[in-house]
């Protein structure tokens, strides 16, 4: 890792960590998902810096499009007015750096009992051709997880035909209230 | 000299000039003092990062200004008026004009606005316009950044215009902006299905997320004059239709401009813009129009590709610019035309029409991919028919289904006006 790579790592790293720390610690509920958004696309950007380019842009499509814009719809219809609160802290806050002791620990351990690879084995460039392949399988072989991806396939088709025929049965119980 | 009579040296006059430029900055070097020769790499890089996005900015912004006269001259005559003739010959300079008193307008905050988050939305949406050029490939050798995932690194620069609404109609305090804005994400989530969705059945059919390879894919002609675009199947065709109305909702067009309702919402998110905030929202939505164009001519229109053989002598930017100019005057006409949607019309054109023809559509492209072996004597008119007669049959019922729900709630009722 030479010195700008890992400057730019530094960087990404303190923007994120500052920006999830706001989202949580904030009292403006618009501005804790604001930030948590800003904490999605640093994660993006450590994708990148991965090089895993693919994972990056689903990360800013699914994250930064769809969850985000889930959190502040469900902000903004669950919430009376939309001026921020002071959250007060309560004593259980305090837990807090107890339980993440031993998860860091765990953590520090997991890392630490990894084998160190060899300098000569280069990271795998994984295009997304090879990603396709390996999921879904061609003529040549591949397709080792066909079945999940299959699975998925239906379940996010059933949940978006779902939606589609909530929004119809939806107008037939206005009709009847009204 | 060869530069001018040459056809092939016609195509590649971006190359050239990138060269030329390029060359002029090492030539630049020697006249320096040699401890700054070190930097001659990194100053090169950096030199042919700026020709990438200097032309972009350039060309499109410039474009827009073209866009905005073209609409507002061609809506004058479709409405039998003059449009713009004061500023300049034939009312030329009228963009101009405008750009100048955008700049000199007051800039005014509300307020109770969160300052910071109003000023940050427009800002975001026109990023996120810009960066969605940098991975469409405007000609042959024209191709800002060749992304492997370039077709998901475009719709994840959508997002941004999601989130940059959404800021714009909460930090302004001002509840007509604020349900303005939630109108518009819940147009814009609902139509970016569709969008999505049609543009599947190229990605399968191309086998690669890279526009540059989509475009490549669609070479070729049968009988010299009938292209191999994606639009000239059946798939590619109810494709390109989902493709264009989604568009035209996802860039708040006509007859999908709820976001911006004057007489329902005052303007909606852009209530309390005003000065250069409001022109880079007008900016922004004009880039959002080129740029979406643009990734369907890419996808469904050949790309860069002439019409047919006899044309291929003229460099493919021109055509690129061609169809680019043909939509975005499909846009424009489309707003002269069609009336606006309501938003229950709005949502069940997009939950229970659009949607549905699309996962149809995807099935069809999966037939033809699988009958792209069949070898026997018609396959071709059997292939045909097959997918003509799902998706004409599945328009059908559909387009009846919603007629149907439309006209047995045809007495509609009022809860709060009558």
């Amino acid at each position: 890792m030479d010195f700008w790579s890992f400057i730019v790592l530094g960087v990404i790293s303190f923007v994120l960590l500052t920006s999830a720390s706001a989202a949580m610690s904030l009292s403006n509920l618009i501005h804790c998902a604001l930030c948590l958004v800003l904490s999605f696309v640093c994660i993006a950007c450590i994708y990148l810096w991965l090089g895993v380019e693919f994972l990056g842009f689903v990360q800013v499509l699914v994250y930064v499009g769809a969850v985000s814009i889930l959190v502040v719809f469900t902000i903004l219809l669950t919430r009376r007015g939309f001026e921020g609160e002071i959250i007060d802290f309560s004593g259980t806050v305090l837990l807090g750096p107890v339980l993440i002791l031993p998860v860091l620990l765990t953590l520090w351990w997991a890392v630490g009992s990894l084998p160190t690879p060899p300098d000569h084995i280069k990271t795998p460039v994984a295009h997304v051709a090879q990603i396709g392949i390996e999921l879904g399988g061609n003529e040549s072989g591949g397709g080792h997880y066909i079945l999940p991806m299959l699975g998925v396939g239906i379940l996010l088709t059933a949940a978006l035909i779902g939606g589609a025929s909530m929004a119809s049965s939806k107008r037939r119980k206005e009709e009847k209230w009204n | 000299m060869n530069l001018l009579t040459d056809r092939l040296d016609l195509e590649k006059l971006p190359l050239l000039l990138q060269q030329l430029v390029l060359d002029v900055f090492s030539r630049l070097f020697h006249f320096l003092p040699e401890s700054l020769l070190a930097y001659e790499p990194a100053v090169k890089s950096l030199v042919s990062i700026f020709l990438v996005i200097v032309p972009i900015i350039g060309v499109f912004c410039t474009l827009f200004a073209v866009v905005v006269m073209m609409e507002r001259k061609g809506l004058g005559r479709m409405q039998n008026r003059l449009g713009p003739n004061r500023v300049g010959p034939f009312g030329m300079l009228q963009p101009a004009a405008d750009g100048i008193k955008m700049l000199i307008k007051e800039d005014i905050v509300p307020a109770n606005a969160d300052h910071l988050v109003h000023f940050l939305a427009p800002c975001l949406l026109v990023l996120g316009s810009l960066i969605s050029f940098s991975v469409i490939p405007f000609g042959k050798n024209l191709l800002p950044i060749d992304l492997e995932c370039g077709l998901v690194f475009y719709f994840a620069g959508g997002a941004a215009s999601e989130l940059s609404i959404f800021m714009a109609g909460w930090s302004s305090h001002n509840k007509y902006s604020l349900l303005g804005a939630m109108r518009a994400l819940a147009q814009l989530l609902s139509y970016e299905i569709p969008l999505i969705l049609s543009t599947v059945p190229v990605v399968m059919l191309a086998s690669s997320l890279e526009p540059s390879r989509i475009v490549a894919h669609q070479a070729g002609y049968t009988a010299w004059i009938i292209p191999h675009w994606f639009v000239c199947t059946p798939w590619g065709a109810i494709g390109f239709l989902l493709f264009f109305i989604a568009s035209l909702a996802e860039t708040n067009r006509s007859p999908f401009d709820l976001p911006e309702a004057e007489s329902e919402l005052i303007a909606g998110h852009l209530t309390e813009y005003s000065g250069f905030k409001y022109a880079l929202f007008f900016m922004a939505e004009y880039l959002a129009m080129i740029s979406i164009s643009a990734i369907g001519i890419t996808l469904f229109l050949g790309g860069w590709h002439a019409p047919c053989k006899f044309f291929e002598f003229i460099p493919s930017y021109f055509w690129f610019g061609g169809k680019l100019l043909f939509l975005l005057w499909m846009f424009i006409w489309i707003r002269a035309t069609v009336p606006r949607l309501r938003i229950d019309q709005l949502m069940a054109f997009a939950w229970k029409f659009m949607i549905p023809l699309g996962l149809v559509n995807i099935l069809v492209a999966a037939f033809w991919y699988k009958s792209l072996s069949w070898n026997f004597e018609g396959h071709d008119f059997l292939r045909w028919g097959i997918a003509v007669a799902v998706l004409g049959g599945c328009y059908c019922a559909l387009a009846r289904l919603l007629n149907e729900k439309s006209t047995a709630s045809s007495k509609r009722t009022y809860r709060y006006a009558e």
